[in-house]
């Protein structure tokens, strides 16, 4: 019986020590992410009978429990793709910030601004050359930030880009780790090694991981009857299964877009789901909506002044002219008709059944005599670059006009006279940038036409009268026509009709408003994911002062244990003595 | 609620995070002054301000749109005003010589002081300002008048007005042309004049004389038609001046900061931060292992 006292204190000792093993192991783990408490879970041994009674055999590590909420875990899984989607896009916003300006320097909006005020200036003073100089430098300082913030865009869409091919190797190193832990797991819990629990950690590991890819691309985690856990896309794609994953890639360029798609490694079959939430989605959230429409609503403001500005310099003249004329947009078939969409023209559509003229002045400024005009013909769907250059050689004096065979451009050579442009009713001159103000199809590309960039004197003013050809100093009717551009409703390019400086302080409110939106949506779900946070710590986490009091338990169990063998001893010592 | 000591400390730095973003909006709005300084701030307030701003600059280009007129139009002014004198002493000149008690000579002295009055008409209508001829029109840079072969000054100017822009619906006309007919008829009674007197003719002398009021006439309400001009571009003048100072005080008032407001709420959330601090010094000794010897 003594031998059975022994038998039942050794036992406690044994399960006292391996319970403060379990304590030992959630105190070393109380930082640790994803970490699950673990709890020993003491049972008593099946009695033995003996001469009628059920006799104790003492105690035994039945069970090590992992606590975890299933609904926190699945809450947590929901919550985390639209976290990160949001925080994703909130902070590819806040990485563009400083193209919007801000109130000390309120950029695009107070370059338009200026441009107009040097224009009014300019057409109150039109034989000022100093305000000429002044409005060539405000129009080059409006097309140098156009493209600056256009260009600085598109380098956000990049770095959002590049983002997506780290996350996509990101995404694929989880799944193979999901699903080496799969394997691990399915093999330690099979009923031939018989330990319950005996995967706790790595279960751990793997929710922690899931968790982890749930913030790159937004799963449906589906748990099988065998413990393993099967990933599908939101769009019903299947990720991985038991020990086989799936790897993402980056496939062809996808339809209305520049960039590449995401696939499944070694197929082009794309990846559903990734707009529901997740950093992947955030960043092609981000790159092809919010950045390319702050991309796109420059370019319709780049051609809308462009145009505007370009149809009022284009009919008139300023204090130089020059012999030798080129367009700055070329035609790309010669042979097809100027408005022709194949042209590939933003403006070409703005072509109509018309006509301009051009005016001829011999070396002293004087028109030419006996005749001095030219007056070409535009027919919408007829006219070609080939057959306006042969009119213009045909009907203006002294004038030859050609196309060049590379660029498509139309070149007008007047030798030693110089020339000047009147009255195009035919938008074809501004359209082709003929004696323009600006050069370019989008925000990127804007800039100063390379005549106005040598020659401030280029930038039209005035108008030249239609019989005469007379050209005064002081006549500001161009000019005019520009600074009314300023709040004038207009569009080209499909857009609704808004005046330039609406569509500027429109765009710093939509991006203001998308910054706000960016925000409250991540406020909310990290609002959510810390919610979620505290209430997985509430049931998973561990506590220091409930692993000390457990383990002061355990180890007062343990020395009465030691306390039962000591006594036991001296009972066989007094047994033993009654024999000698 | 099981809690533990990592939910502690989580709570604590979220707090503090919170207050550190308190401080740093704060901070930003007291050093500017302004409630908010990007688009990513208050879109909408943003859109608020580039619309005023954008309402300054027109402003702005407005007023010097009038001084540019006042300047153009007053120095008109003070020109037709010379021209004025000029035909008040030619008035005053025929009113002595159409007497039939002066002689032959007399009349011919006359005539060289008309003569020079002809002449200083003709500068004064030629008259440049900033280098532009005042009262040529658009053809700035040619003389207004011009003598021809038979001695007539004619008009060399354009027939095209100068206009200035106020705004994109405002433009006044900042000159007055020399093909006005009051030109004309001034030039005309002068010479007239001068060949009556150079003549002896006493009886075109007194025809001069109707012409030289006539012409006279003609100065003053042209005088009078830049005086009254002037006196819109005034009133123009104080109604946008006006429009400034409305516009800079809404500015002022739409994104000025609240300072003590920012102030009483920075000390707040200084002191929640204080606290937040102290209680994380505090949490450490707030555990079961300080009391285990």
């Amino acid at each position: 019986m003594i031998f059975n006292t022994l038998n039942v204190a050794a036992s406690s000792l044994k399960t006292q020590q391996k319970a403060i093993d379990v304590v030992s192991h959630n105190m070393a783990n109380v930082n640790t992410p994803g970490y699950s408490r673990q709890t020993a879970e003491l049972a008593a041994l099946s009695p033995q009978q003996l001469q009628g009674f059920s006799l104790g055999r003492g105690v035994d590590l039945n069970n090590i429990s992992r606590s975890v909420d299933g609904v926190v875990n699945q809450a947590m899984l929901r919550n985390s793709p639209q976290q990160a989607y949001w925080a994703g896009v909130k902070s590819g916003l806040n990485s563009v910030e400083y193209v919007f300006g801000s109130l000390q320097s309120t950029g695009l909006s107070s370059a338009v601004d200026d441009l107009f005020l040097a224009g009014q200036q300019m057409a109150n003073a039109p034989e000022d050359v100093a305000l000429k100089l002044n409005m060539r430098t405000k129009s080059s300082a409006l097309t140098t930030h156009l493209s600056n913030m256009s260009n600085e865009l598109q380098a956000a869409q990049q770095t959002a880009d590049t983002s997506i091919d780290q996350n996509l190797l990101s995404a694929n190193k989880l799944l193979t780790t999901i699903a080496s832990l799969n394997v691990q797991i399915s093999k330690n819990e099979s009923s031939a090694h018989g330990v319950v629990g005996a995967a706790n950690d790595l279960r751990d590991q793997r929710d922690q991981a899931v968790r982890d890819l749930s913030g790159i691309l937004p799963i449906q985690d589906v748990r099988t009857s065998d413990g393993g856990v099967l990933l599908q896309t939101m769009g019903g794609d299947l990720l991985l299964q038991d020990g086989n994953a799936q790897q993402l890639a980056r496939g062809g360029v996808v339809a209305n877009s520049s960039f590449r798609g995401v696939v499944f490694a070694g197929t082009t079959t794309p990846v559903t789901g990734l707009d529901k939430g997740g950093v992947i989605g955030g960043s092609i959230a981000l790159r092809d909506g919010r950045l390319a429409g702050y991309i796109q609503d420059l370019d319709s403001i780049a051609v809308n002044l462009s145009f505007a500005m370009n149809q009022a310099n284009a009919s008139g003249v300023g204090s130089s002219r020059a012999s030798q004329v080129q367009s700055g947009l070329g035609a790309t078939n010669t042979a097809l008709p100027v408005d022709d969409v194949a042209q590939n023209n933003p403006f070409a559509p703005q072509i109509q059944n018309g006509t301009f003229s051009m005016h001829v002045y011999d070396a002293a400024g004087a028109p030419l005599v006996p005749a001095s005009k030219g007056t070409i013909t535009i027919t919408a769907g007829v006219s070609t670059m080939a057959s306006i250059a042969a009119d213009i050689t045909t009907l203006v004096p002294g004038v030859s006009a050609s196309v060049d065979a590379t660029t498509g451009k139309l070149v007008m050579n007047a030798g030693v006279n110089t020339v000047g442009f009147s009255d195009d009713s035919s938008n074809f001159l501004a359209a082709y940038q003929v004696n323009s103000l600006f050069q370019g199809t989008n925000a990127a590309g804007l800039k100063l036409s390379d005549a106005v960039q040598a020659d401030a004197g280029m930038i039209a003013t005035g108008q030249i009268d239609l019989a005469t050809s007379a050209i005064n100093v002081a006549d500001n009717k161009a000019a005019l026509l520009m600074m009314d551009i300023q709040n004038k409703s207009i569009s080209i390019d499909g857009t609704a009709s808004t005046a330039l400086n609406t569509r500027t302080s429109l765009l710093s409110t939509k991006y203001g408003n998308d910054v706000a939106l960016a925000a409250q949506q991540q406020t909310f779900f990290q609002a959510e994911a810390d919610s979620l946070s505290q209430q997985r710590q509430a049931f998973s986490g561990v506590n220091i002062d409930e692993e000390l009091v457990s383990m002061i338990k355990f180890q007062r169990a343990y020395e009465a244990s030691a306390k039962v063998i000591q006594t036991s001893n001296l009972m066989m010592d007094s047994l033993m003595g009654l024999i000698r | 609620m099981r809690v533990t000591t990592t939910q502690m400390y989580d709570n604590l730095l979220a707090g503090v995070n919170k207050q550190l973003a308190v401080q740093a909006k704060g901070t930003e709005q007291v050093s500017s002054g302004k409630r908010f300084q990007k688009p990513a701030d208050a879109g909408l307030d943003y859109k608020v301000s580039l619309d005023l701003r954008h309402a300054q600059a027109g402003v702005t280009g407005s007023l010097d749109a009038v001084k540019t007129a006042e300047s153009r139009l007053g120095a008109s002014q003070t020109m037709l005003n010379n021209m004025q004198n000029m035909m008040v002493r030619a008035q005053s000149l025929a009113v002595q010589q159409s007497s039939a008690s002066l002689s032959a000579a007399d009349r011919s002295t006359a005539a060289i002081e008309v003569g020079h009055l002809l002449t200083q008409f003709a500068n004064d209508a030629n008259q440049k300002w900033q280098g532009q001829s005042l009262f040529s029109g658009t053809a700035v840079d040619k003389a207004s008048f011009t003598l021809d072969g038979f001695g007539n000054y004619g008009y060399t100017g354009s027939s095209q007005d100068r206009v200035v822009a106020i705004s994109d619906t405002l433009q006044v006309t900042s000159n007055i042309r020399g093909d006005s007919p009051s030109f004309a008829g001034a030039f005309t009674a002068l010479q007239d004049f001068k060949t009556a007197l150079q003549a002896n003719d006493q009886a075109a002398i007194q025809t001069a004389l109707g012409s030289l009021n006539s012409a006279g006439n003609g100065m003053v309400n042209l005088t009078s038609e830049v005086g009254g001009r002037l006196s819109a571009l005034a009133v123009t003048r104080t109604s946008f001046e006006d429009m400034q100072f409305t516009l800079n005080k809404r500015i002022d008032e739409h994104e000025g900061a609240n300072i003590p407001a920012v102030v009483a709420q920075l000390q707040q959330s200084s002191i929640a931060l204080q606290a937040s601090y102290s209680q994380i010094s505090q949490l450490k000794s707030m555990s079961l292992i300080n009391f285990l010897r």
